[in-house]
């Protein structure tokens, strides 16, 4: 136990007191003054001295004198503590000054204010800051100087954090694993962990949980808001409609062919061909009726006309047998004219004398021919001469018979032609009566075929055609009007697809608005899973600071007499927070505890700790006079009485009373 | 195999975990959300659905806690008005009108007792057993078939009560409400001579009131009758 004792402690003009000595020579003193008399400055005196500071803490307190309106009660004084300590009885005396400086320029009259000068001084020989702080450091640091020299600092001046962090260092605290071993529960926690520490773990997930939380609270708002959004189907049927699109999709088709069929000219074609196919099929109505009828007018027509070309014939040969009548009836004219003509030609002959008219001159010389001569050749030319007209007479005879014979022939003919002539003529009667029964028979066949009009089909057939004829025309006429009509339908069809198809998303819209529901709620209940799962760390944090805390208990009270600590508070919501709160007979240190106990209490810790540490320092007991009995301690107190009789500080201490 | 776990079974509080193997649902919601996660050890993502028989807080604490943590809740369209519960999490069912949650076909059913439209709950899973729930109610109009489990409260015994009302200890107006919406003893066991308990496994005694039963009797009792696994549900 390293033992630092107070040996005496001076003052000059140190925060109004002129010039005050303890003389506490290692014993227990008791101070005694009245309200404003310096006590607290004794205090403040020795642990400026040390570290430059008042007991407050404060470097910045105002230690010159000052006068009853606040300034500086007299200038250029030296400010100075000296104290001496026995440290193990070893001592050590160290001096503080703390100085105005006032400098007189060159020239200038009066001196003039330049600022504070501190001067150390160790065991009488003056050190420079550093070496003066380095020195009271080697003895001891200033926060456990400070801890162990007055009762109030531990609960006053520590915040909670602190005075853990000290009780736990002196009642050595539990690693993690102890505690964890202690609770089976526990187990999953270093997992958990993962080596981070226990309070940053919490705070990120009490950060986690507060915005899943807010998350959670915001996701059945965003499910009833696409719930609202969906669109309403109550009338609708997915699968009727998709039928109707589809079926009034191929009639827009069949109209867009029909448009593009108008414009091309094609739907006047198609027409046309209809209209020759209409007219094959009326035809084919006609044949069918009339056939069997027409069949016999045919052949009785045949028959009509294989008569005719049999009379014809007839007539022909008839006409050719009338005209070698007539031929022969010339060729007999001819030769009846040429027995006529030989006749009248032998009757000629008759009448023919032998003239001689011959000359009776030589044709050579002229010379007159001897008439001898003259009559022989008269003679000579008269037998010539009958022997001609006889010849002639034979061969007119001759001719005459053949030329008669011959206009016989022509004539028997005749007669003959004549007759086969009226064996035809007969004939062609007989023909003439059966051609003219064939013909009305003909007529009546042709008067028995039907007309194919009054057929309802043909009649039918014949309507299409002159419809077809009719639009035919009226499309010539007007192909532009037409195709603007079935645009019309088609614009009409094509908005009654687009309402259904606006009807047909809708489902799609129901879909998908389901599928993000699906996706909110998956999304919630993972969220409640991380939810749980950090609830359960956090449970689990707040498990172990339980077991942490009735194991940490009975380990840290055992070492304190009258104080016991409380380290951890149950909130309302079942949280554990951590604390260090003192508590003296269940009274909280600062929840209404008496000043004496508060006192007490700050001396035990003060015991408490010097024991740990291994030192003890003077405890300044402020307000002693507020305990009629303080606790045993081994250090040295000095007890701060207010006392309202001593106006001066008074002095007490055990030798001296034992002196008295 | 149907597990059956009570997490409190009082008038303090009434909740049980039941599960096939396959899908877990709690019956009742009748504490704290976070006393029923830690008795579940914060596995409560693992519930598929929570089924509540009526609207008193002892059996529906919970309930809106549970439908904030995803968990589908069953019950009556009159015991969810009478909770003031809504949202996509609430699932009203209608008495006879079965569904289903994962593994379980449910048909919910109605009961008599002071609530405003109380349910009991038979559950068939495809392992063929058969469950039914049936709690705080006077009388039980259904008989069932082939029930392999049975949790049916066993509030009171008559002659404890009569006993009590004669020693002055309950008041007969008490008497009065605990005839008119609780089950006895007695009816347990017209209850089970009524219906076919050849293939019952397991019968859990539900819902012991605190100073008119005596759960030693009960079970000794219901093991005479049915020859069964009897269990009480612990407090």
């Amino acid at each position: 136990m390293k033992r630092i004792v107070l040996e005496r402690l001076t003052l000059r003009n140190f925060k109004g007191i002129k010039e005050f000595n303890v003389p506490a020579d290692g014993r227990d003193v008791d101070i005694y003054g009245d309200n404003g008399t310096g006590k607290t400055t004794l205090f403040d005196g020795f642990l400026w001295l040390l570290f430059g500071k008042d007991s407050t803490n404060s470097a910045t307190f105002e230690i010159k004198t000052l006068d009853s309106s606040g300034n500086v009660f007299q200038h250029k004084l030296e400010h100075e503590i000296e104290g001496s300590l026995l440290i193990d009885d070893r001592r050590r005396i160290f001096r503080r000054v703390y100085k105005e400086d006032w400098t007189k320029k060159r020239g200038a009259a009066i001196e003039e204010f330049t600022g504070h000068t501190t001067s150390y001084f160790i065991d009488g020989v003056p050190a420079k800051a550093g070496e003066y702080k380095a020195e009271v450091d080697s003895i001891i640091k200033e926060d456990l100087f400070r801890l162990l020299t007055s009762p109030s600092y531990f609960n006053e001046q520590l915040n909670k954090d602190q005075r853990r962090k000290k009780l736990l260092e002196v009642c050595g605290d539990l690693t993690d694993s102890e505690v964890i071993h202690g609770n089976k529960e526990l187990e999953p926690l270093p997992t958990i962990l993962a080596g981070r520490d226990m309070d940053s773990h919490k705070k990120v997930v009490s950060a986690r949980l507060s915005s899943i939380n807010k998350e959670i609270k915001e996701l059945p708002v965003r499910i009833s808001e696409v719930q609202r959004q969906m669109p309403d189907v109550s009338e609708l049927d997915e699968g009727l409609l998709k039928d109707d699109i589809t079926l009034l999709r191929s009639r827009i088709e069949a109209r867009e062919a029909e448009v593009s069929r108008i414009l091309s000219g094609g739907e006047v074609s198609v027409k046309e061909k209809r209209l020759r196919e209409i007219e094959t099929e009326q035809l084919e109505i006609k044949t069918r009726m009339q056939s069997a009828v027409l069949d016999k007018v045919a052949i009785k027509r045949d028959e009509v006309n294989r008569l005719h070309q049999e009379q014809d014939r007839y007539r022909r040969n008839g006409e050719d047998k009338q005209q070698r009548i007539c031929q022969n009836e010339r060729l007999a004219a001819g030769r009846r004219q040429e027995v006529d003509r030989l006749r009248a030609e032998f009757a000629a002959l008759k009448n023919e004398v032998f003239e001689n008219q011959h000359d009776e001159n030589c044709p050579t010389c002229g010379q007159a021919l001897p008439v001898e001569q003259i009559q022989a050749a008269h003679d000579k030319a008269e037998a010539d001469f009958n022997r001609r007209i006889a010849d002639r007479k034979e061969r007119i005879n001759a001719d005459g018979k053949a030329a008669v014979a011959e206009a016989e022939k022509f004539e028997q003919e005749i007669s003959r032609l004549q007759g086969e002539i009226d064996g035809l003529n007969d004939v062609l009667a007989v023909l003439q009566t059966e051609i003219s029964a064939a013909e009305g028979e003909l007529a009546d066949l042709r008067a028995g075929v039907k007309d194919p009009a009054a057929d309802p089909e043909y009649a039918g057939k014949q309507a299409e055609s002159s419809r077809l004829q009719e639009e035919i025309r009226q499309l010539r006429d007007s192909s532009q009007t037409a195709a603007a009509t079935v645009r019309e339908e088609i614009g009409r069809l094509r908005r009654e697809v687009e309402d259904m198809e606006r009807d047909l998303v809708k489902f799609e819209g129901i879909r998908r608005a389901e599928q993000r529901i699906a996706e909110l709620e998956k999304q919630e209940r993972e969220l409640a899973g991380e939810y749980e799962r950090l609830q359960h760390e956090l449970y689990l944090c707040e498990e172990f600071t339980k077991t942490k805390v009735s194991m940490l208990d009975a380990k840290i009270n055992s070492k304190f007499h009258l104080a016991r600590f409380r380290l951890f508070k149950t909130q309302v919501n079942g949280g554990m927070d951590e604390v260090c709160d003192t508590l003296y007979n269940g009274v909280p240190y600062d929840g209404g505890l008496n000043n004496a106990a508060r006192i007490n209490v700050g001396l035990d810790i003060i015991n408490t700790l010097s024991a740990h540490y291994g030192f003890s320092a003077p405890i300044f007991v402020d307000n002693a006079e507020a305990v009629t009995q303080l606790i045993d301690t081994d250090a040295q107190v000095i007890r701060l009485v207010v006392s309202a009789p001593d106006k001066q500080l008074r002095l007490e201490s055990k030798s001296i009373q034992e002196a008295i | 195999m149907i597990d059956i776990q009570c997490l409190g079974s009082s008038s303090a509080g009434n909740a049980y975990r039941i599960t096939d193997g396959r899908t877990a649902l709690l019956l009742e919601a009748g504490f704290p959300y976070k006393s029923i996660q830690r008795t579940l050890h914060f596995r409560m993502t693992d519930i598929a659905g929570c089924l509540i028989s009526h609207e008193h807080g002892d059996h529906s604490r919970a309930a809106a806690d549970i439908m904030r943590a995803g968990i589908p809740v069953y019950t009556s369209s009159g015991t969810a008005d009478a909770l003031g519960l809504s949202g996509h999490r609430l699932h009203t069912v209608t008495a006879l009108q079965p569904f289903e949650v994962g593994s379980w076909t449910i048909m919910p059913f109605g009961i008599e007792h002071d609530a405003a439209e109380p349910l009991g709950f038979l559950l068939a899973n495809q392992d063929g057993d058969k469950l039914v729930f049936l709690t705080d109610s006077y009388y039980c109009r259904y008989k069932f078939q082939g029930l392999t489990h049975i949790m049916i409260e066993c509030n009171y015994s008559l002659e404890i009560v009569n006993r009590r009302v004669l020693a002055g200890e309950l008041h007969p107006a008490q008497k009065k409400r605990l005839l008119r919406s609780h089950f006895s003893l007695e009816h347990v066991k017209d209850f089970l001579k009524a219906n076919d308990t050849r293939n019952v496994e397991e019968i859990w005694l539900l819902h012991l009131s605190d100073g008119n039963s005596d759960a030693e009797l009960f079970k000794r009792e219901i093991q005479e009758l049915t020859g069964a696994v009897v269990r009480v549900a612990d407090r």
